[in-house]
């Protein structure tokens, strides 16, 4: 036991007695209660005392003692008087008369001082005293032989011989008077010390008691003092670790931001060399090969294609992560959006032997306000995976209105893309949207891409206000649903599809510090009939715009000497028809204010890197001053020579699309379209000319996603045109509410006129291709 | 005439403490017609016939003598009684104490003052302020238990406050003002 305690008090001893105010509060509660208690319980007996004294000592023995000796005293000058009266004035009965009455009262006065004496309370100790006691013997004595005589002391005869004798000894106790007051004196004298004494012996404990608390007070101050203190380092000490936490957050955090902004630059570092390296490649395999450099040529493509693809993903994170990345909206056709997407998916499904079906729901509105590129970029990627994580079976995609009820105030689309893939478990589903995510690492090694898809995707359905969720079981297959508020609108005026349009020959400056990017646009644009002049900064660039006319200026942002913003405000502040030069801004900046700064230094256009030979095309048509597409005329006039393979095949966007599909997808797709009897023209003419127009609208839709997709620009442009007519016999066939076979025969000139432009085209497309093909190796 | 009506009170206050309470009810009307009488009372112009025990001097505005107003028993006795029973420090039991209340002999002799200067027999002095007068039911007490109050038992006059009813009261200053064997009030 004692052991224990040992043990106990070192491991006290070791830890420290805390102080905690718990303790410095119990210190100061004890030190109130061990010396608050005793003063108040000596407060007390002190009253009590007090009390007892207001209660008896009314009459100090002093002053008892003192009147008896002094009534006595004059009560015995009054009896003398009364004898000295009656000796002397035996002739004056009257006077002897009055010296009687005041005996008779000056007696009763000294009978009543007597009997206090005798009864006060107050003397009860006094009187057990031997002074008092032989006192009180001899003045008992002297009243019980006096009384008789005082009793009607006037009235009748007195014995004065008696009286005289009583006088006498009367005298005689003046003695015991006197050593009762004597000892009287002594009795109070002797209280008194006592008295003073119990408050001395008081006072001193209060003192003590005092002292005590004073110290106890001291402890619990120094207690507190060192609480404080202690809670004042810990405070401090809390306080330096948050200001460490919150900087180290920050760094933290910015860091994190640092990674993005340079997984960013180094994305757009990346691109900017490997346009040129794809351009390259692109127009090398245009070139006369052998077949073993066109397999080269070929794979190194696809190859860069991909790396594109990551390249692209990782800009959009980067894009995402630096808060930049803002949707573009606008009207879309939605269906053709998801015709496109699935037209893309198709090849890619059918080379690993899968179905790919298709549903819309009719009450879809065909126009909403949205970000096509996006929403496409969504739909292809859960194409994608479910194609990629399919082996057998089934994939499909189910397009339905979701009507506004409940919780969700707004219509929404559906997109459910469900597949009869590997499936999931639960396990894999947690981690599914997260970054770099893949089922694990051997089906990264077996299925192969960035695992950014699907958070991108997320993120994306995100921004526009949507959802994206997934059911799967494994083995099964997996249900992926994005879900997207809708809002219909309008249908634009001109279709966009016919924007894509040829121009003249312009005079085109290209600005470009990098010489394989002006090489690569010096190619196309050689291609598009331009003729090209190119310099490598901005300071040359504004010398030649003052020096020659050029209707467009290619201007890259990031130079040296002057970059492009520069140079355009340089350009603008120039004398003459100079300072309006149209200028295109071109970057690969990747922050979506890359766009609103070139248009703030005064450029006209802007466009990204990659550039896409479409846009560049619009855009240098829209510089040109071309005219609003839709009054544009049809292809044939169009000042393109026929020989021009360009204005027919678009050769990047079909080598894309010949990449991207195994080659029995491209020849069955080419063999749809272009080959007598079964081809799609074919199959809408006789649509059109049974007045089936819904048919043919359908159909040359279709025709015209598939068009597009492989790059047939004037067949595009022409379908999209025959689209429209369609739509317009459509309206009129159900405004007038004629049955078909009266408008059989009466096919409109205009359906008729574009029929025909249509089978020219096929044609000369057909043969356009050919020709390309003769140079171009299609695995 | 006056004598009389004097004798008949007496009579009467000495009823009230020995008669039923149902009898002292319906002689209270009685009383409250005496006491109006009694207020209306004035102090006789001539020395009373009795031995003088108590002088009024000072202030006064009434008196019989030369020098102050004089009471004899008679004179007191025929004033209205109060009675009350009161623990002192200077018996051993409570004890009932009756006589007149200080004020209305003060109003007899038309005192006018605020300190009343007491004296005993032997030449004991207490200040009694007139406050406690006015304010407490003070009475100059001719009888104990109901027997008058010899001179050796503290009489004639015993200045009595109502201890008992009025606890402040208990306390050294009023058992000092407490003052016996009176004799004489002198009023400034």
């Amino acid at each position: 036991m004692p052991l224990q305690a040992n043990s106990w008090f070192t491991k006290r001893l070791k830890t420290g007695f805390k102080l905690s105010l718990g303790w410095v509060a119990a210190l100061v509660a004890m030190s109130f209660f061990l010396t608050l208690a005793p003063l108040l319980m000596l407060q007390q007996q002190h009253k009590q005392t007090r009390y007892a004294e207001a209660q008896n000592k009314v009459e100090s023995v002093l002053w008892l003692v003192y009147q008896i000796e002094r009534e006595h005293a004059r009560m015995r000058a009054a009896w003398r008087d009364a004898l000295e009266a009656n000796a002397t004035t035996l002739s004056q009965p009257a006077a002897t008369a009055q010296a009687l009455q005041n005996l008779s009262m000056r007696y009763e006065i000294f009978v009543s001082r007597f009997g206090l004496i005798k009864d006060s309370p107050t003397l009860e100790r006094f009187r057990q005293s031997t002074e008092y006691l032989v006192m009180f013997e001899k003045l008992n004595a002297f009243i019980t032989q006096a009384d008789p005589l005082m009793m009607n002391l006037v009235t009748r005869p007195l014995n004065w011989t008696a009286m005289r004798k009583l006088l006498a000894q009367s005298n005689r106790d003046e003695d015991a008077l006197r050593d009762l007051s004597n000892y009287a004196t002594g009795v109070v004298y002797n209280e008194i010390a006592v008295r003073n004494t119990t408050i001395k012996n008081q006072n001193n404990w209060i003192f003590a008691l005092v002292c005590v608390q004073l110290l106890l007070m001291t402890g619990a101050l120094v207690g507190l003092t060192l609480y404080a203190r202690r809670q004042r380092r810990h405070n401090y000490q809390l306080l330096m670790l948050t200001r460490s936490l919150r900087s180290a957050r920050s760094k933290a955090l910015s860091a994190s931001q640092a990674k993005s902004v340079f997984l960013a630059n180094m994305s757009h570092e990346l691109r900017t060399p490997f346009q040129g390296l794809l351009g390259m490649l692109n127009l090398l395999s245009e070139t006369r090969l052998s077949a073993q450099q066109q397999d080269y040529t070929h794979t190194a493509l696809i190859s860069a294609r991909h790396l594109l693809g990551i390249f692209n993903d990782i800009l959009d994170i980067s894009t995402v992560e630096t808060g930049s990345l803002k949707l573009r909206v606008s009207p879309v056709d939605l269906h053709l959006v998801v015709h496109e997407v699935q037209a893309l998916m198709l090849a890619a499904a059918q080379e690993r032997n899968l179905g790919l079906t298709v549903e819309i729901d009719p009450q879809l509105p065909q126009w909403i306000e949205a970000d096509a590129t996006r929403l496409s970029q969504i739909l292809f990627n859960l194409l994608n995976n479910a194609i990629k994580f399919t082996d057998a079976g089934n994939v499909s995609v189910r397009c339905t209105l979701v009507r506004a009820q409940g919780q969700a105030p707004h219509d929404s689309m559906q997109f459910a893309v469900q597949d009869t893939g590997i499936g999931m478990d639960s396990k894999t589903l947690d981690g599914l949207f997260s970054r770099f995510h893949q089922g694990d690492l051997s089906i990264h090694r077996r299925y192969g891409g960035s695992g950014l898809g699907l958070e991108i995707s997320r993120t994306l359905a995100r921004l526009m206000g949507g959802t994206i969720n997934v059911v799967s079981t494994l083995g099964q297959g997996s249900t992926f649903t994005l879900l997207l508020p809708v809002v219909p609108v309008q249908a634009p005026q001109a279709l966009k599809v016919l924007q894509a349009v040829s121009c003249q020959s312009l005079q085109v400056l290209i600005v470009d510090d990098l010489a394989i990017n002006v090489k690569y646009l010096r190619i196309l644009l050689e291609k598009l009939g331009h003729s090209v002049t190119s310099c490598e900064n901005g300071l040359l660039a504004v010398d030649l715009v003052r020096q020659n006319h050029f209707d467009v200026v290619l201007m890259d942002l990031h130079m040296p000497h002057m970059d492009g913003a520069s140079a355009t405000r340089a350009i603008r502040k120039l004398n003459g028809d100079s300072a309006l030069t149209k200028i295109v801004m071109v970057t690969a900046d990747i922050l979506n204010n890359a766009r609103q700064n070139a248009i703030d230094a005064g450029a006209n256009e802007f466009l990204a890197k990659p550039l896409l030979i479409d846009e560049l095309r619009q855009v240098l048509a829209r510089c040109a001053g071309a005219p609003s597409p839709s009054l544009l005329p049809s292809s044939q006039t169009q000042p393109v020579a026929a020989s021009n393979l360009i204005a027919w095949i678009d050769a990047e966007v079909f080598a894309g699309f010949v990449d991207l599909m195994p080659p029995s997808t491209v020849d069955l797709q080419l063999a749809a379209l272009l080959d007598q009897p079964s081809h799609a023209i074919s199959a809408i003419t006789a649509a059109a000319q049974n007045s089936d127009y819904s048919q043919a609208v359908h159909l040359t839709h279709q025709l015209k996603g598939t068009c597009m997709l492989m790059g047939f620009s004037a067949l595009t442009i022409t379908l999209a045109q025959l689209e429209e007519a369609c739509m317009r016999s459509l309206a009129n066939q159900s405004a007038s509410a004629q049955p078909p076979a009266q408008t059989l025969t009466e096919s409109p000139q205009e359906l008729t006129n574009l029929l025909s432009q249509l089978q020219h085209e096929r044609l000369l497309t057909q043969s356009a291709l050919a020709q390309l093909q003769s140079t171009t190796v299609v695995a | 005439m006056r004598d009389c009506i004097i004798n008949t009170m007496t009579t009467h206050q000495t009823h009230i403490s020995n008669r039923t309470f149902w009898t002292s009810l319906v002689l209270c009307s009685v009383l409250a017609c005496f006491s109006a009488v009694a207020s209306a009372f004035e102090l006789p112009p001539t020395p009373p016939k009795g031995p003088v025990i108590l002088k009024i001097t000072g202030a006064v505005g009434a008196k019989n003598t030369p020098d102050a107003a004089a009471f004899d028993a008679a004179l007191l006795d025929a004033l209205p009684q109060t009675t009350y029973t009161a623990t002192t420090p200077w018996f051993k039991e409570p004890a009932q104490f009756s006589g007149p209340l200080l004020r209305d002999v003060l109003k007899l002799a038309k005192a006018q003052g605020t300190i009343l200067n007491a004296t005993a027999l032997n030449d004991y002095k207490a200040l009694i302020p007139m406050d406690d007068v006015t304010r407490y039911d003070v009475i100059l007490a001719r009888k104990m238990n109901g027997k008058p109050i010899a001179i050796r038992d503290k009489g004639p006059i015993f200045v009595m406050y109502p201890f008992d009813t009025v606890p402040q009261l208990k306390d050294m200053v009023f058992f000092s003002r407490s003052i016996w064997q009176l004799h004489s009030i002198s009023v400034q």
